[in-house]
């Protein structure tokens, strides 16, 4: 690997940006934390991550809006997106096909198969 | 291993705005320096070999530069030490070196804090992410049991996530009652010729006064600890054995081995596969019901066609036939179970509404008058109200109460057209007109098969289905069955 690669997780749990930090860091990955999409943008322009997660339902600015705010930055400098959600709908599931890069995983998510995608994402082998 | 990461940043300012240099060290030697010109390498050593042996806060007995440190604690031992340097004042007593000893005993202790916090946050970080995944794999888990029946297709799942979740190297479910053993195994798993014995072999082995059995469950953490277990395989292994059961009935195990001894099951892990096996034993009591009400509105159902049947020689074995040519009918149009359960029913009892006519009409050989064939007419809405307050028949009804409508409306009791007519009616309308033209009658001599099809051709579109006409003519003729009869002249099966 060149550099680390770079993590975003955006939650507004605490006890859910923790599990993830600590699953990525262990799985060699440097971590950035936000707990809503505002401050997830401040961290996107300054750490340039490579993989962004994050939740639908935040305060401040959503989920939805932040992929949407964020999808014309992949025309330059694509990353992946994995938006962790309850359930399904099929409205999310049509405006999340037209978002450049980004996948859902449903919650209550398993730590090691986020792991397991984003390590998939970058080629990754353990 | 220390995590000092948040401490750098305060300990280099506190450098920075003094003579003083720090440095941390742990079991293994030093992590972090915020000058790299410290005293030589070996005083160091010293130094921090007499702090962590001595348990508290000491000074370098040299004169060059003043070097003391105190000892970093985790949970009460002291793991590594904190050393501190004044490149400004050598003097032992010049008052900034008097004031370092409280101030680094004082340093130790938060960072000794803070290290014993940042741990425990680890770990409860581990442990929350644990439980995340348990919760996952609860949720997957939970809607693969939510189901009547378990085939093996669904049992096949639940054990191939148990393996994958638990990281075992073989999982197993074996139920005694109809002597099914499934297993998975890990992807590199390679190590046993009969795997099938050795299963058998765990869940025998068991003793039966094992006090942990009351709670459903068995392990044994080190197989080469266990006697019985030791000689069942080379290899030492774990296994973790629970009963499928409800209340005393017992119905098999769940059997989960690993050959990873470096671990032993956790709580959590036992919790889930015991709940598992819970839910596996509900399904199957529930099924266990199923299958004995449906036992019983067969009986049922049986006692009833003989009444019927009690009442009209002629149609001895008539309603057998007409389900038996329905499920073939089901098969070809690929009806699903419940489908086929309505048909199967419905073609058992459409006549059951004969019960309530008298024999005299129903086995008079000559022509029956209006009045006699009004009450003939009346069976299917008598059997239709006979059979209503039976919910599990429910499905059957429609085919019950409108099996002698015609495809042209010409039928009864309700004249219904066409589609309108209740699929399952207008499926037995055209087995009920075989069977009738197939078979001897008060009336007259059965036709032969081939005969019967021509009559049943010559009524499609009218009186029958077309469409079904043509399903149940191809099966007449592609079923071996049939095709021996033909042309014998007697018509029955």
């Amino acid at each position: 690997m060149d550099r680390r690669k770079r993590i975003l997780v955006v939650d507004d749990e605490a006890p859910i940006r923790r599990v993830l930090e600590l699953k990525l860091k262990n799985g060699g990955y440097d971590v950035f934390l936000a707990e809503d999409g505002e401050a997830a943008l401040r961290v996107i322009e300054s750490e340039k991550p490579d993989a962004v997660i994050t939740d639908i339902n935040m305060p401040r600015m959503d989920g939805k809006q932040l992929c949407k705010t964020t999808n014309p930055l992949k025309r330059e400098r694509t990353f992946l997106t994995i938006i962790m959600t309850a359930r399904i709908i099929s409205e999310d599931e049509h405006w999340i096909t037209t978002m450049k890069d980004t996948v859902f995983m449903e919650k209550p998510f398993s730590p090691s198969s986020i792991l397991e995608r984003i390590d998939q994402y970058f080629g990754v082998k353990r | 291993m220390m995590d000092i990461v948040q401490y750098r940043d305060f300990l280099k300012s506190l450098s920075d705005i003094s003579h003083w240099q720090f440095e941390i060290w742990d079991g293994g030697g030093p992590v972090f320096a915020t000058a790299p010109d410290g005293p030589p390498a070996g005083e160091r050593e010293t130094l921090v070999s007499t702090i962590v042996t001595g348990n508290g806060f000491r000074v370098h007995p040299g004169t060059e530069r003043f070097l003391a440190g105190a000892p970093l604690r985790h949970e009460g031992a002291p793991t590594g030490a904190l050393l501190a340097w004044n490149n400004g004042a050598p003097n032992r007593t010049s008052a900034d070196n008097v004031a370092m000893e409280p101030f680094l005993l004082r340093l130790t202790e938060i960072l000794g804090e803070g290290l014993t916090t940042s741990t425990e946050l680890n770990k409860m970080t581990t442990e929350l992410s644990q439980s995340y995944e348990d919760i996952y794999l609860y949720g997957r888990l939970s809607s693969l049991i939510k189901t009547m029946h378990f085939s093996v297709h669904v049992l096949d799942d639940l054990i191939g996530e148990i393996l994958e979740a638990l990281h075992a190297d073989l999982v197993f479910i074996s139920l005694d009652n109809d002597k099914q053993m499934i297993m998975k195994f890990a992807p590199l798993f390679n190590r046993m010729a009969d795997s099938d014995g050795f299963a058998k072999r765990l869940t025998a082995m068991v003793p039966v006064d094992s006090p942990s059995l009351k709670e459903h469950y068995f392990i044994v953490n080190e197989s080469r600890l266990a006697p019985g277990y030791r000689e069942l395989h080379a290899d030492p292994y774990r296994t973790l054995l629970v009963t499928i059961q409800d209340g005393k009935k017992f119905y098999g195990w769940i059997g989960v081995v690993s050959f990873n001894v470096n671990h032993i099951f956790r709580r959590s892990e036992l919790r889930l596969i015991v709940s598992i096996a819970e839910q596996v034993s509900v399904v199957i009591t529930n099924t266990d019901l199923y299958n004995e009400m449906e036992r019983f509105i067969v009986d049922m159902v049986k006692s009833l066609v003989q009444a019927i049947e009690a009442k009209d020689p002629y149609t001895r074995g008539h309603s057998e036939r007409v389900a038996h040519y329905s499920m073939l009918l089901a098969e070809k149009m690929v009806f699903d179970k419940e489908q086929k359960t309505d048909l199967k029913w419905a073609a058992m009892l459409h006549d059951v509404g004969k019960i309530g006519i008298t024999e005299t009409i129903l086995n008079k050989p000559g022509a029956l008058t209006e009045d006699e064939y009004e009450q003939v007419k009346s069976h299917p809405t008598k059997g239709h109200s006979i059979m209503k307050p039976l919910a599990p028949l429910a499905g059957a009804l429609p085919g019950i109460l409108h099996h002698h409508e015609r495809y042209d409306g010409k039928g009864y009791p309700d004249g219904l057209l066409g589609e309108k007519i209740p699929f399952l009616g207008r499926i037995i309308a055209v087995l009920d007109t075989f069977d009738a033209i197939n078979t001897d009658r008060a009336y007259r001599k059965g036709s032969s098969v081939r005969k019967a099809m021509e009559i049943l051709k010559s009524v499609a579109g009218s009186q029958l289905d077309a469409r079904i006409v043509e399903i149940f003519t191809e099966i007449i003729a592609s079923e071996e069955c049939f095709r021996e009869k033909e042309g014998t002249g007697e018509g029955r099966q």
